[in-house]
């Protein structure tokens, strides 16, 4: 009877968590003050969306004309993709303009409905999403764990500000439907913030769909970064220690001696693929990459950073190299986002002469084995 | 990890440095890196759900000692269990955090409580336990009281705090660094007394890192 009696009360829990999604922010939403978040100290909102405390300094004519010729280029590219989609020809050519600089606002959400690759998803599959969005209602088991970490996931950037605002909707939306649709991963802390930056570019089903490519697909294949044990992390971590090993032998000892482990530091790296450890700016353009070119993006800028600023880090105790690779390149990396990426070009070019730019190949259990949907 | 000798322990030594490692354990969004980043920046910021583990390091000067605190802080979802446990081993304290406001997470800290009594030895382990969010009162779903039973039934340290209005947050770290010190002085003393120590151990604090 208590079993019952605790079951009811976690499905009415869950319940009322759901229906306050639905409801969003219309009259009689109920909000608690705190959780709204107190913005009074943001005066002005970045062009990517992020409030900021300071004016951002306004773009400079050089940039914004980078950024158009950059877009052009791109939108002419897009136009023949499906011809060329596997190309080497376009693959080069669209890894050129990704390196090339300028940012990747227009860009972004071009690249991310690419990942989808929208006519694959037609008839039978495109039904999925609505289904999953309603059976999670039901049967997803992480709602609440989901409904934290909505509320706590870029609540500096405008569209996610809102408690049960639109875009708040959204990711409720798109993590528990995706809990009910890979069962085996379900929702992992994390996915958050990679579903958020899918939805500053695309809508809801499109997110959906690129997370569920972003999982699945062979060259991202995340789902073995978020199951139970974390198999792909730690496969992608014991080859980053090798590489540092064979390449940067010095900094290696160094690092060891200070117990400074790469558990603690590229976690985030790996797993998220940078998001909330390089600047914004630069998160982008390597999500841009990463799309493209998959995970040996991961491994290669891993090694970059450390390579960047061997010199300095050599220097550091262990505190300081925590506060350095947590938090000091989170606000710059020291070089403009155009030299790091050529660099992170430079690294990955040495590491596929070496025949390290890749770990060892997944085994099996890094894949999904329950069908999904 | 992160186990390192102490620095100091020979009777020569006039101010020894004791490095210390302390977990912070408990439900998912009780506030463990609130309370980390409260005190060690002494600041508060809307904080993205924790990936994996981190740590931070601060260093107190009390009067008998310089204590170096390793502080671990660990996502709380539950899955993340697995790799976090092996940063736990060889913890010298551990902060059991619930939330106020949330009856439930007082659960999840007991349960915390019952995985750390079948790791340590009841005296090899400072537990300290700690209601956080208590600028949240309107929403209190436990009395202080509950959690203060709970704590003294254990023997474990016990308070409420506020890491977004800064409410003991330094009191409770410091509570725990005393309560190290203290112990560290009985291992030294002769191994059957066991009374309590009547020094007081003044601080004034070092920051480290940049803030």
């Amino acid at each position: 009877d208590m079993k019952k009696d605790i079951e009811s009360l976690i499905a009415r829990e869950k319940a009322e968590i759901v229906a306050k999604y639905e409801k969003g922010r219309q009259e009689g939403a109920q909000i608690d003050l705190w959780e709204d978040a107190d913005f009074t100290l943001y005066k002005v909102t970045d062009r990517f969306g992020f409030l900021q405390v300071d004016v951002p300094p306004p773009s400079t004519t050089h940039q914004k004309q980078q950024e158009v010729e950059r877009v052009d280029k791109w939108l002419k590219m897009l136009k023949k993709w499906s011809k060329y989609r596997n190309s080497d020809k376009v693959r080069r050519k669209r890894k050129r303009m990704c390196l090339e600089g300028g940012e990747c606002i227009l860009p972004m959400s071009q690249a991310f409905e690419k990942l989808i690759q929208k006519s694959e998803i037609t008839g039978r599959i495109r039904q999925y999403f609505p289904q999953m969005k309603e059976q999670a209602k039901s049967f997803s088991s992480e709602i609440k764990q989901i409904d934290l970490d909505v509320n706590r996931t870029f609540r500096n950037h405008i569209m996610f500000r809102d408690r049960y605002g639109v875009k708040q909707q959204a990711l409720f939306h798109v993590l528990s439907a995706y809990s009910v649709y890979n069962t085996e991963v379900s929702y992992c802390q994390g996915m958050s913030q990679i579903a958020a930056i899918l939805l500053m570019y695309l809508n809801e089903e499109d997110a959906f769909w690129a997370l569920a490519q972003l999982l699945t697909n062979q060259r991202h294949a995340m789902h073995g970064f978020f199951i139970p044990g974390f198999p792909k992390l730690q496969r992608f971590q014991a080859h980053h220690e090798q590489i540092l090993s064979k390449m940067v032998p010095k900094l290696k000892k160094h690092m060891d001696k200070e117990q400074m482990t790469t558990g603690i530091y590229t976690t985030k790296w790996f797993l998220q693929c940078f998001i909330d450890r390089t600047p914004f700016t630069l998160t982008l353009r390597l999500w841009d990459i990463y799309i493209l070119e998959g995970e040996r993006v991961l491994t290669a800028m891993a090694y970059t950073i450390l390579k960047l600023h061997k010199k300095r880090l050599l220097k550091m105790t262990l505190e300081d190299l925590r506060e350095f690779l947590q938090e000091k390149i989170a606000a710059s990396l020291q070089y403009e986002d155009d030299a790091v990426i050529e660099q992170l070009q430079v690294s990955m070019t040495e590491l596929r002469k070496m025949k390290c730019d890749l770990p060892p190949p997944a085994k099996p259990e890094e894949f999904p084995r329950k069908p999904l949907g | 990890m992160a186990q390192r000798e102490a620095l100091g322990t020979s009777p020569e030594e006039i101010h020894p440095t004791y490095p210390y490692k302390v977990v912070l354990l408990g439900s998912t969004s009780v506030g463990k890196s609130s309370l980390a980043y409260r005190y060690v920046k002494n600041d508060f910021k809307e904080s993205l759900p924790t990936v994996g583990c981190s740590f931070f390091t601060q260093t107190l000067n009390m009067e008998v000692a310089t204590v170096k605190l390793e502080i671990w802080d660990t996502a709380g979802q539950e899955k993340y269990h697995s790799v976090c446990h092996l940063y736990y081993r060889g913890a010298h304290a551990a902060l059991l955090v619930y939330d106020i406001a949330n009856k439930e997470t007082l659960n999840k800290a007991k349960l915390w409580m019952r995985d750390l009594e079948k790791e340590f030895l009841p005296n090899e382990i400072v537990i300290a336990l700690v209601g956080n969010k208590v600028d949240l009162a309107a929403e209190r779903e436990v009395a202080t009281e509950e959690g203060e039973e709970f704590a003294r039934t254990r023997g474990l340290l016990f308070m409420e705090t506020s890491a977004k209005s800064n409410h003991q947050v330094n009191d409770i770290f410091l509570a725990i660094a005393r309560e190290l010190l203290q112990r560290e002085q009985e291992k030294a003393r002769a191994p059957s007394l066991h009374g309590r120590s009547t020094v007081t151990l003044g601080e004034s604090r070092v920051r480290t890192g940049c803030c």
